[in-house]
C-alpha cells in the first residue's frame, strides 16, 4: 500500500501546472471563441502540449495498450487533473480525442494506422473524434444501426451517430458499428465522402466544446481503415469505461474551480467588512465542498489503480466512481453559486461557468441511472 | 501509488470475518434488544487478539501494523458484530490501552497492558465533561499534586465502558496557567480507588451493548505514579487518539455497509411483490446502488489515515477531519436506504438494519462532531 505520488510523477504533475499557470490567459480565452477561432484556438494550443511530450505518450504506448485496456491510466489522471481544473472544455475535447481515438488506434490499430493518426496525433497535429452513441435513448445492449456491407475492398457504411464531440473540429472519426454481424471500428477521415456532419449544437455547458450528429450515408470506407472484427464488444465496455473516466475526471477539474472560486470570494474583505468564510453557514459550506472534492479525489485514484490492475470490481468502482464524482461536482458548484449570490449567476462568471459544465458529467457517457443500475445487479449478482 | 493490501492482511481479515460470524454475531441481537453489554464476546475478542492486535508480541499484542487492525475491525462490521461491541473495543483499544502503551512508563504498561490486551481487564477514556464536549480545552476536572498523590475532582460524561470499566485513562487540569490547552494533564485510575465512581448507565437509542455513563471523582486520591507522561502532556495525548478515531474506529462502519449491502440484497431478492422479487425494481436497485457508492468512497479515506500512521507521519487534521466528516454524515443515508428497503421488517428490532440504522446516528456524533469537523477543515482548507 502506497498513498504517494511518486517523485517523477509530482516532478510532472508540477510541470505541467506551472506551464498551464502560463497559458491561463490563452486558455481563458478558449471558451469566447466562435467556432472557427474555436478550432484555430485548440489546434494551437494541441502543438504547445505536445511539446510537453508526455501528456500524448501517457497510455498511448501501443505496446503496453494492447497487453492492457487501462495501461498507465493513474498517471493521465494525475495529468488531467491539471488540465481539468484549467480549462474543463479543452480537457473533454482533447481527450476525446486522445484517450479514446487515440487509444482506440493504440490498442487495435494496424502499424499503418500508428504512422499515419497516431504519430500525429502524439505531436498535436491530428485531432480525433469517437463516434459511439446512436439514439437519443442509450440504453445498454441496444441494437447497432451503423452498419457496413461488403463492397469491392472495402464497405458501404450507414448509420446515424449523435452528439459527437469532436465531430465539428476532428480530422478523423472512430466510429464504432457492425460488419457482417460482427463487431468494428470504422476510420474515417472527415471530409470522406457519405460523411455528413450535422450542424455544431450547442449545449448548456462546456462552453467551446465541439458537438454534433453525424451520419453515414453509402460512406465507402476502405478494408484497411476497419478495426476488428470483434466477436465481443469487450472494447466498447472499455470505451465507456474511459469515458466514464474522462468525465469523472472533468468533474473533479470543475469542483477544484468552483471551490478555488468560492474560496477566493469569500476570504475578500471589500471596505474592511468581515470576510464571508468568518461566517459559519458559509464557512460550513465549503468544508462541505472540500470534503466532497478531497473524497472524490481518492476515489478517482483508487479506481484508476483498480482498473491498470484489473483489480477484481474495478468496473462497478468506476462506474460507482462517474456517479459520485459528478454528482459532487453538481453540488460543489451549486454551491459555490450560493456562496456567491448575485455574482455566480452571471454569465462568464467563472462559478456559473462551473455550474453548467457539471451538469454535463452526469447525463454524458453512461448517465447516473443506468450505472446505478449496473452497480445493483453487479451486487445482487453476488447472492444469487 | 498503490492501494493493495499484503495477502497476509487480506487473510487474517478473512479469519476475522470468520472468527465473528461463528462466535459473536449470534450474541449480538440477544444483548442489543437487553441493551447489555457482552462479555462473553468481549474476551473473545481479547483470545483471538483483536484487543491487542498492534502492541507488542512481549506485551501480548500481535504486533500488527494499523492497516491490518483496520482490516480486523472492518471485518467485524462486515460480519455484522453491532456497534456497541466494536465501539467498546475502539474505547478500550485505541482510546485507553493505546494512550497507555504510547505515553506510559515501563513499569506502567508491564502492570496495565497485559490484562487489557486478553480483555480480563476493560479499559475506558474520561476527557469529555457536562460542560466540556467539543470545547474539551473547557474541561474542569481538577487534578491537584499532593505530596506523592493527586486528588482528582470532577466529573466525566458520555464515557465509553464508564459503568464497567476497571482503568480509566482521565483527562484533568493540573494548572490554569498559559493556554486552556497547556493545564491538561492524563491519569490511570483504577476501579476501586475511593473517590472514583461511575454513574448509572445512559440508555442510548444506538450502540445499546456498549455501556456509556458519567464518572465521578470526589477527592480520589492517585498515586503520582499514575500520571501519563507529564504535567500538562494530556491535551497532545488526546490529540493523538484521534488518529485512531479515523481509522480503527470508523472501519466498523465502512464493514457495516457491506454488512448492509448484504442484508439489502439478500432480503430484496428473496421478497417479492407483484409477483416477483422486489430486487427487479429500480427504485430499490437505486438504494442498494447508493450504500456501494457510499461504501467505496469511504473506503481510501479511512485506508489512508491508517497508511500514513503506519509511515509515523504526524496525523494531517484536514484529511482526517474529512474521513469524520464523510463517514459520519453521510453514512445515514445508505443506512436510512437498508431500513426502506426492508420496509415494516426494516423498523423493527429483529432486523439487523434496523439496529445499524439506530447504531449509525452515533457516527455524527461520537468523537469529534461534524460540526467540529467542518471548523477544522474550513480552517485548514
Amino acid at each position: 500500500m502506497n498513498f504517494d505520488l511518486t517523485a517523477a510523477q509530482k516532478e510532472i504533475k508540477k510541470d505541467l501546472g506551472l506551464w498551464l499557470k502560463e497559458e491561463a490567459e490563452v486558455l481563458e480565452a478558449l471558451s469566447q471563441q466562435d467556432p472557427k477561432g474555436l478550432e484555430a484556438a485548440h489546434r494551437s494550443f494541441l502543438k504547445k502540449l505536445a511539446r510537453k511530450d508526455y501528456y500524448f505518450q501517457v497510455g498511448l504506448n501501443p505496446e503496453e495498450a494492447r497487453k492492457n485496456p487501462f495501461a498507465d491510466i493513474l498517471n493521465w489522471i494525475f495529468l488531467g487533473e491539471e488540465l481539468a481544473k484549467v480549462s474543463p472544455s479543452l480537457f473533454m475535447a482533447l481527450e476525446c480525442s486522445t484517450r479514446l481515438f487515440g487509444w482506440l488506434i493504440a490498442r487495435y490499430g494496424h502499424e499503418s494506422h500508428l504512422q499515419e493518426l497516431l504519430n500525429p496525433l502524439q505531436q498535436g497535429l491530428l485531432l480525433g473524434a469517437l463516434a459511439m452513441d446512436e439514439s437519443s435513448r442509450n440504453f445498454p445492449g441496444q441494437e447497432v444501426l451503423t452498419i457496413g456491407q461488403k463492397e469491392g475492398e472495402g464497405y458501404r457504411v450507414n448509420g446515424h451517430k449523435k452528439q459527437v464531440i469532436n465531430a465539428p473540429v476532428a480530422d478523423w472519426l472512430a466510429v464504432t458499428g457492425k460488419v457482417e454481424g460482427q463487431w468494428a471500428v470504422f476510420l474515417v477521415k472527415a471530409d470522406r465522402e457519405g460523411l455528413l456532419k450535422g450542424e455544431p449544437q450547442r449545449t448548456f455547458g462546456f462552453d467551446g466544446l465541439g458537438l454534433s450528429n453525424i451520419t453515414f450515408n453509402q460512406c465507402l470506407v476502405p478494408q484497411e481503415q476497419i478495426l476488428g472484427l470483434f466477436s465481443r464488444p469487450d472494447f466498447l465496455t472499455e470505451l465507456r469505461t474511459r469515458t466514464n473516466l474522462i468525465l469523472t475526471v472533468a468533474s473533479l477539474g470543475i469542483m477544484d474551480r468552483a471551490l478555488q472560486g468560492a474560496k477566493h470570494y469569500v476570504s475578500e474583505t471589500p471596505d474592511g467588512s468581515k470576510p464571508l468564510r468568518a461566517y459559519q453557514s458559509i464557512s460550513f459550506k465549503l468544508a462541505e465542498m472540500f470534503t466532497l472534492w478531497q473524497t472524490s479525489q481518492w476515489m478517482v485514484y483508487r479506481t484508476a489503480w483498480m482498473l491498470e490492475t484489473r483489480a477484481a470490481g474495478a468496473e462497478t468502482m468506476a462506474a460507482a466512481t462517474k456517479v459520485f464524482v459528478t454528482e459532487a461536482a453538481e453540488t460543489v458548484a451549486k454551491e459555490a453559486m450560493q456562496i456567491m449570490a448575485g455574482e455566480g449567476v452571471l454569465a462568464g462568471h467563472i462559478i456559473e461557468e462551473c455550474y453548467r459544465d457539471a451538469r454535463f458529467g452526469p447525463v454524458f457517457g453512461e448517465t447516473s441511472e443506468v450505472l446505478r443500475m449496473k452497480i445493483a445487479d453487479d451486487c445482487l449478482g453476488k447472492y444469487k | 501509488m498503490d492501494f493493495a493490501f499484503t495477502d497476509e492482511q487480506l487473510l487474517f481479515k478473512e479469519q476475522v470475518l470468520k472468527f465473528a460470524r461463528k462466535e459473536i454475531v449470534p450474541r449480538c441481537q440477544e444483548h442489543d434488544l437487553k441493551g447489555e453489554f457482552d462479555f462473553q464476546s468481549f474476551r473473545k475478542l481479547g483470545e483471538f487478539g483483536i484487543l491487542g492486535l498492534h502492541f507488542p508480541e512481549e506485551l501480548g499484542g500481535g504486533g500488527a501494523d494499523v492497516v491490518t487492525s483496520v482490516l480486523a475491525a472492518e471485518a467485524l462490521g462486515e460480519a455484522g458484530v453491532d456497534g456497541g461491541l466494536t465501539l467498546s473495543y475502539g474505547a478500550h483499544t485505541y482510546l485507553c490501552t493505546d494512550t497507555i502503551y504510547t505515553h506510559g512508563t515501563a513499569e506502567q504498561r508491564q502492570k496495565y497492558l497485559p490484562k487489557l490486551i486478553t480483555g480480563e481487564k476493560i479499559g475506558c477514556m474520561g476527557l469529555t465533561e457536562p460542560g466540556a464536549g467539543s470545547d474539551v480545552t473547557a474541561l474542569s476536572t481538577k487534578a491537584v499534586k499532593d505530596g506523592d498523590s493527586y486528588v482528582l475532582n470532577g466529573s466525566k460524561m458520555f464515557i465509553t465502558n464508564g459503568p464497567i470499566a476497571d482503568v480509566a485513562v482521565v483527562y484533568a487540569r493540573t494548572s490554569q496557567a498559559g493556554e486552556r490547552h497547556e493545564g491538561i494533564s492524563a491519569f490511570i485510575v483504577e476501579k476501586g480507588t475511593p473517590g472514583f465512581s461511575a454513574g448509572n448507565k445512559l440508555n442510548k437509542m444506538g450502540v445499546r451493548t456498549s455501556y456509556t455513563s458519567a464518572l465521578h471523582f470526589e477527592d480520589c486520591r492517585i498515586p503520582a505514579e499514575n500520571l501519563l507522561g507529564f504535567e500538562g502532556a494530556g491535551f497532545l495525548m488526546a490529540m493523538q487518539t484521534v488518529e485512531w478515531d479515523r481509522s480503527t474506529l470508523m472501519a466498523p462502519f465502512l464493514g457495516g455497509m457491506t454488512f448492509l449491502i448484504e442484508k439489502s440484497c439478500r432480503y430484496s431478492l428473496e421478497r417479492r411483490q407483484f409477483g416477483r422479487p422486489i430486487a427487479d425494481f429500480q427504485a430499490i436497485k437505486q438504494k442498494i446502488a447508493e450504500i456501494k457508492i457510499f461504501l467505496e468512497a469511504a473506503r481510501a479515506l479511512v485506508y489512508r489515515t491508517a497508511w500514513c500512521k503506519d509511515q509515523g507521519r504526524p496525523l494531517n487534521h484536514l484529511e482526517a477531519a474529512v474521513a469524520k466528516l464523510f463517514l459520519g454524515d453521510w453514512s445515514l443515508v445508505p443506512a436510512n436506504h437498508a431500513v426502506i428497503i426492508h420496509g415494516g421488517y426494516g423498523y423493527c428490532h429483529e432486523y439487523d438494519v434496523e439496529r445499524i440504522f439506530r447504531d449509525s446516528r452515533l457516527a455524527p456524533i461520537g468523537g469529534g462532531t461534524s460540526e467540529i469537523q467542518k471548523m477544522i477543515i474550513s480552517r485548514l482548507m
